[in-house]
């Protein structure tokens, strides 16, 4: 069953994480107690669920919702049967993220300490001292002991923390040092503990993390787990769904337990949702379980589909990169800042998106496109992630761009290394290369109508450079953050719009921009056209009311008519992405881009925005008279770009 | 001289010397007090020393040697099978199998001249003993192997988990044409022969009719193995245990059954006494002897062959032993009691028989003098019948007569029971022997490195992509447009789909090939067009569930079962096999690998499995390998095959393999049907999916 939302928006919508945030700031120190002799002994009653949470939080940004989220855990009604076994880590009281209420039980600690949840509160087993939860071997161990000190008939594992879809997650920052697991550890230390505790194989395998329903990850952890649950966009909030929970009670197997995972968390958004401005996240929602028995038919297709694809490179470099370009991406990057793109677009969208391409290409595509329909059992999306199939995967968009050391981290799934590495050696071999990519016929782009409804620009592709066109932007230019010229906004561009070889960009004067109702604070912001809406992103420098200072990444989902319909806030401070919270007290001050040779650079605006219950997201239209570039930007598969301007103003 | 004693007061009848053991007329063994004859089973005729019921070959089939020669032909029939049965441990085959198809033959035309068989007529009994029967052999040969049985590449049925069920044509030829035809066939020159005065003596038949039978053995063995004048003639890395067994029944247990069956019915053709007894019940007795034995023979191995590899291949040839032990026990009693009826018959008629000592004679085995008119040795019971040619012609000449010189005889009289050395000759004819068999060992090999092909693994065919028979992606959604001022519409230009880069095999049609394979919507029941020239297809052949192939006119459905089909036609098979989900290419190969090495092929040569592209959406990962081998059996010889498989893996997990086996190079040929044929049934097996 695949649940599906469609709702509309408001033009404004707050930043439900501000108001969340605000409201459960309780403070609740004292409330646990260190429970050392509470060790229990290995029990000899086998219990028929042994669920092991890795929590993770010794980490930026997500101790506190981490600890909110166990608590709420231990709210549930207490079941003999079902044994749940955390491994949690928290950061030094003194540490900007510390969190500023109790483990119930526990109480407040600052090392990595073994956990049992009974009678609504957690018993702490054993305390591991600062440890780094980034460590295969800390995993393998915790899984060992686990099992050993709480036999079951299952057996269920979360991962909690960030994630980075293929590069792994589950960043421990607190001492001995920062590490974090990457996909191969994961796989590496989930599998030495199975085999020291005698497990086969997990039922259920969560990721309480963003964008881990991520195609390496479940080709390298289906062989470990029936059942993979998680999420191809950012988590927000308290991902870890209580929901998810009960089956284990009922006598569910792995998959109840996954779509229980899923469903807890829409359910989640879904009460968020009810709250004013709540809906943005439910928006964004794309969760879905995946059979871990389907997963090598997966693996198989996508093999097939890789050696296919490479069988007819060059041919078909084009056709990639442009499908690559339209697929539906998580966490999109920033021009200038690409190389910090994630690079995880949706694998089934892209499949789609890749057309014109030869007969035993498209085949072994419907393949890929069958098998992932196949392994995705459960799927939750929203407006803005319609295009999500369940699985992302990772594809850089730019040949010069490319993470390398994934491609080959010893459980990259058979053929798809071998497809990036083709395609970014077939698509970067014409870099530079004049007459390989593509030209307008003019630089000057034609105002084809500018009236208040808003402007439409076009520009003529010589003969030949239609062929090469993966992407097609609009780029408006203007003066905003205190910079004199800065880039204001990418929107999609429109090729062949109007006759064949002619690409339109279209734009109704409004930039994105912060808002506190009084303060409007404009920002860099780049849009995807996607059959939901517009998917845009902008970053902002976050100030906490503490002073702390971190990068977070706004993403909000545009509709054609000009309304924001959705926003959600990711920590955009390291590689991965977690959802974040925002105090009342702090700031938000956007980043903007301004144009240097041959990139762009990252400035701060001149202006700031508080975070007040006001607090919003809008695409605020722009000052009449106020004077602009409009540009239109067609890129090859190498990345050369040709563009065509036209200036204006404000009708 | 020793003047060679009688009694006149018997009127030419010998009588027994005192202290004779053996009655010199009858044979009958006087120690014992009994009749000729009746008693006699400790004491051989032909050879005293041994029990009747014994299992020696050389003097059972060589029974003129047995008197002076035994131990060179043991050490000729030895020597012999030792060197087909090295070569072939060493993988040299096509020597091995000649080499051991002339074993027996050669021996025995050494045979018949160390004992002047052919009574100085070597030409004409060469060809009526040896040389029809081989060439009777070789043409019969092929009209059932390559004929009758239509090439087909084994005598066994497969049914994808090991030789299982039973071919019914395989079995009526084999078990039945091939031995009641084939000892017709054998007899045809022995009894013309044995219907000759001069050879119309039991032993005379006996002799024809086992090198006509071992002559006939080695055509049959050259001709089933005639496969191995290739590239598979030589292997590096035998079995030694299976192809030892097959050699060592082609070198010794099948001569001997085919040449003890048919000694026994020509020496049933010759009968007792003077002149040849024809068409007589006792003829057709023993050809009825001689027809079960190769029956039962055939049979044996026949369903030897069922058992998988070298258990097979040791398990036949155990059994033709017993069948050929069975032969020779049964020609001996023949032999014996034949020299003894005759012996007695005479007596009884006061007659002579036309070996009966006259003048000056010896034994042919202790060389003791023999008694005027005695038919046996008095001190060790050997037959005068026992003797070469020369000695039975000296002992049956009366040297009494003025002017004729009796030849002495070149040995010294050994102990009674005590077979004589002939130390002086056995070196010549063993390495005759030996000699001839390295020469047509070395001519097989010779003839197998000249026909040998290059080494190049199977190329699998080539299956058409079928895009839109399996799964297809739906097309992508349309993006919403940015705010502001409508864009115009797309006037985008033809989408410029590149060409299908599927490159054509033979010509399919890749649009027929997308044809459903449903029958119903496929009035001629294919969806192959185009230049394949399939016939008109008679059926859908379903494999299991949805998943079945087009049957090209012309093959034929051999097993089915649900989830296997075996399909035989233009001289190639073709197997379909469901693998249950899940599965995967690795366990795939290795199934159908152990498969296809328990249908009896040797030796397999495996190349390395290649990805290939998938041919439909239904399908998520196709691997393709090729194979060599040879299929071999004591029936059916040794045929170099070889195949491609090809292994599907389907999106729900299922596996389905498809594999062929035929005989090697019947796909070089150009515009060969079977290419045609496979490419059909594999083209509309991939559109089932």
């Amino acid at each position: 069953m695949r649940t599906r939302a469609s709702r509309t928006g408001r033009r404004i919508v707050a930043l439900t994480a501000a108001l969340a945030a605000a409201g459960a700031t309780t403070l609740a120190g004292g409330l646990g107690t260190t429970s050392q002799a509470l060790a229990p002994a290995a029990d000899d009653t086998v219990a028929d669920w042994t669920m092991m949470v890795y929590a993770v939080g010794d980490t930026s940004g997500v101790p506190q919702l981490m600890v909110e989220n166990l608590t709420e855990i231990a709210e549930l009604p207490d079941d003999p049967d079902v044994n749940v076994v955390v491994l949690l880590d928290l950061p030094e009281a003194t540490d900007t993220d510390a969190p500023t209420s109790p483990v119930p039980g526990v109480g407040d600690f600052s090392t990595a300490k073994l956990l049992v949840l009974e009678d609504g509160r957690y018993n702490e087993v054993r305390d591991l001292g600062e440890v780094s939860m980034g460590q295969p071997d800390v995993l393998a161990t915790f899984v060992e002991e686990a099992a050993d000190r709480f036999p079951a008939v299952h057996y269920g594992f979360t991962f909690f923390d960030h994630g980075g879809g293929n590069t792994g997650g589950y960043v421990d920052t607190g001492p001995p040092g920062t590490q974090e697991l990457s996909v191969p550890e994961m796989r590496e230390g989930l599998l030495v503990g199975m085999q020291k505790a005698g497990i086969d194989r997990f039922d259920v395998i969560n990721q309480a993390a963003c964008l881990m329903s991520n195609y390496e990850t479940v080709s390298a952890l289906a062989p470990l787990g029936r059942w993979l649950a998680g999420s191809e966009e950012i988590m927000i909030a308290h991902p870890l769904a209580p929901a998810s929970f009960p089956p284990m009670s009922e006598g569910g197997d792995g998959q109840a337990v996954a779509n229980g995972f899923v469903s807890g968390y829409v359910d989640l958004l879904d009460d968020i949702a009810t709250q004013p401005g709540g809906q943005a996240y439910r928006d964004l929602v794309a969760m879905s379980v995946v059979d871990g028995d389907a997963v090598s038919g997966l693996d198989a297709a996508m093999e097939s589909f890789s050696q296919a694809a490479v069988a007819n490179l060059p041919e078909i470099t084009t056709s990639v990169a442009r499908a690559r370009a339209q697929a539906l991406e998580f966490v999109a990057g920033f021009p200038g800042l690409e190389g910090e793109s994630l690079d995880l677009i949706d694998l089934g969208d892209f499949m789609k998106h890749l057309t014109d391409v030869p007969d035993d290409v498209a085949v072994a595509r419907d393949a890929v496109t069958a098998a992932v329909d196949r392994a995705v059992t459960e799927q939750a999306i929203g407006q803005g992630t319609q295009q999500a199939t369940g699985i992302n995967v990772y594809l850089p968009a730019n040949p010069r761009h490319v993470n390398a050391s994934v491609l080959r981290d010893g459980t990259e799934p058979q053929g798809w290394a071998e497809f990036i590495e083709a395609f970014v050696q077939s698509a970067g071999s014409s870099q530079g290369q004049s007459g390989a990519g593509v030209s307008f016929v003019s630089e000057q782009a034609q105002v084809l109508q500018a009236d208040e409804s808003g402007i439409k620009i076009a520009a003529q592709l010589t003969d030949g450079s239609r062929a090469n066109v993966t992407s097609a932007e609009t780029y408006l230019f203007t003066g905003l953050g205190g910079q004199q010229i800065a880039l204001g906004l990418i929107l999609p561009a429109y090729l062949d719009a109007g006759g064949p070889g002619q690409v339109q960009g279209v734009w109704s004067y409004a930039l994105t921009a912060l808002t506190d109702g009084t303060t409007v604070a404009p920002a860099t912001a780049v849009y995807q056209g996607q059959s939901g809406g517009l998917l845009g992103s902008f970053l902002a420098q976050y100030t906490a009311p503490d002073g702390g200072v971190t990068d977070v990444g706004i993403r909000v989902l545009l509709t054609s008519s000009g309304n924001i319909q959705s926003v959600s806030i990711v920590d955009a401070s390291t590689g991965s992405s977690s959802g974040v919270s925002l105090e009342v007290g702090g700031t938000l001050t956007p980043y903007v881009f301004v144009p240097s040779s041959n990139s762009y650079e990252q400035v701060l605006s001149t202006q700031s925005v508080e975070v007040t219950q006001d607090l919003r997201v809008g695409f605020v239209r722009m000052e009449k008279n106020s004077r602009f570039d409009m540009g239109l930007v067609v890129q090859d598969a190498a990345g050369n770009a040709a563009t065509a301007f036209a200036s204006g103003q404000v009708r | 001289m020793t003047t060679t004693p009688e009694n006149p007061a018997t009127g030419g009848i010998p009588v027994a010397p005192p202290g004779a053991r053996f009655d010199p007329m009858t044979g009958a063994e006087l120690s014992a007090g009994v009749g000729a004859g009746g008693e006699r089973r400790q004491s051989y005729a032909l050879q005293p020393g041994e029990p009747v019921a014994s299992f020696n070959l050389v003097t059972s089939l060589m029974p003129l040697a047995s008197g002076n020669a035994p131990q060179t032909y043991r050490w000729a029939l030895g020597l012999g099978v030792l060197i087909p049965v090295v070569a072939g441990a060493l993988g040299f085959l096509a020597f091995a199998f000649v080499a051991a198809a002339v074993v027996v033959p050669a021996i025995y035309v050494v045979y018949m001249y160390d004992v002047n068989q052919w009574e100085d007529q070597p030409i004409g009994v060469v060809l009526g003993a040896i040389g029809a029967a081989a060439a009777l052999g070789v043409g019969f040969t092929f009209l059932w192997h390559a004929g009758i049985l239509d090439s087909n590449i084994s005598s066994v049925n497969f049914d994808g988990n090991g030789a299982g069920g039973v071919r019914w044509t395989s079995l009526l030829v084999l078990v039945l044409l091939v031995p009641i035809v084939g000892e017709v066939l054998k007899q045809v020159g022995p009894l013309v022969l044995a219907g000759r005065p001069q050879f119309d003596d039991m032993i005379d038949g006996l002799t024809f009719g086992v090198a006509a039978g071992a002559a006939f053995a080695a055509a049959e063995t050259i001709v089933v193995n005639r496969g191995l004048f290739s590239s598979f003639g030589q292997i590096d890395s035998p079995d030694a245990g299976f192809w030892v067994s097959l050699i060592l029944s082609a070198a010794v247990v099948k001569p001997i059954v085919y040449g003890a069956a048919t000694g026994i019915a020509v020496a049933s053709y010759s009968g007792l006494g003077a002149g040849y007894d024809g068409f007589k019940p006792g003829y057709f007795r023993g050809l009825a002897e001689a027809l079960i034995a190769n029956v039962a023979f055939q049979a044996g191995l026949f369903f030897a062959s069922r058992l998988e590899g070298t258990k097979g291949a040791v398990v036949g040839l155990v059994w033709g032993a017993i069948v050929a032990a069975a032969l020779v026990v049964r020609l001996r009693y023949l032999l014996h009691f034949a020299v003894l009826e005759a012996a007695l018959e005479a007596a009884a008629t006061g007659g002579a028989l036309k070996d009966t000592a006259r003048g000056t004679a010896y034994c042919p085995s202790c060389e003791m003098p023999l008694l005027v008119g005695a038919n046996f040795c008095v001190a060790c019971g050997t037959s005068v019948r026992a003797g070469s040619k020369v000695t039975r012609v000296r002992n049956r000449v009366d040297d009494t007569v003025e002017g004729v010189t009796p030849a002495r005889p070149a040995l010294k009289p050994v102990p009674v029971g005590v077979a004589p050395q002939d130390n002086k000759r056995t070196a010549l004819v063993v390495g005759a022997v030996a000699a001839t068999i390295v020469v047509a060992g070395v001519v097989g090999q010779a003839a197998a490195s000249a026909a040998a092909a290059d080494d190049k693994p199977p190329v699998p065919i080539q299956i058409e992509t079928q895009v839109g028979s399996g799964p297809t992606t739906e097309p992508a959604p349309t993006p919403v447009p940015a705010p502001g001022p409508s864009p115009d519409a797309s006037e985008a230009p033809s989408t410029g789909t590149a060409p299908s880069l599927t490159q054509g095999f033979g010509s399919v049609s890749s649009a027929d090939l997308t044809s459903p394979a449903d029958p119903s919507d496929s009035p001629d029941g294919g969806g192959l067009g185009g230049g394949i020239d399939t016939g008109s297809s008679d059926s859908h052949v379903v494999v299991g569930g949805d998943i079945g192939f087009d049957l090209p006119a012309g093959y034929e459905i051999e097993q089915q079962a649900d989830g296997f089909v075996q399909v035989f036609g233009d001289g190639g098979y073709f197997f379909a096999i469901i693998n249950p989900a899940p599965t995967d290419a690795n366990a795939m190969i290795t199934e159908n690998l152990n498969g296809i090495q328990s249908m009896g092929v040797q030796d397999l040569a495996v190349s390395d499995p290649q990805e290939m592209q998938i041919p439909t959406s239904a399908v998520v990962q196709a691997v393709a390998l090729g194979y060599q081998g040879a299929l071999a059996s004591q029936q059916g010889g040794t045929i170099p095959v070889e195949g491609f498989a090809y292994y599907f893996l389907l999106q729900d997990g299922t596996g389905v393999t498809a594999f062929v086996l035929y005989q090697q190079g019947a796909l070089d040929v150009d515009s060969s049907p079977l290419i045609d044929g496979y490419n059909a049934m594999f083209n509309s097996l991939v559109s089932s999916f």
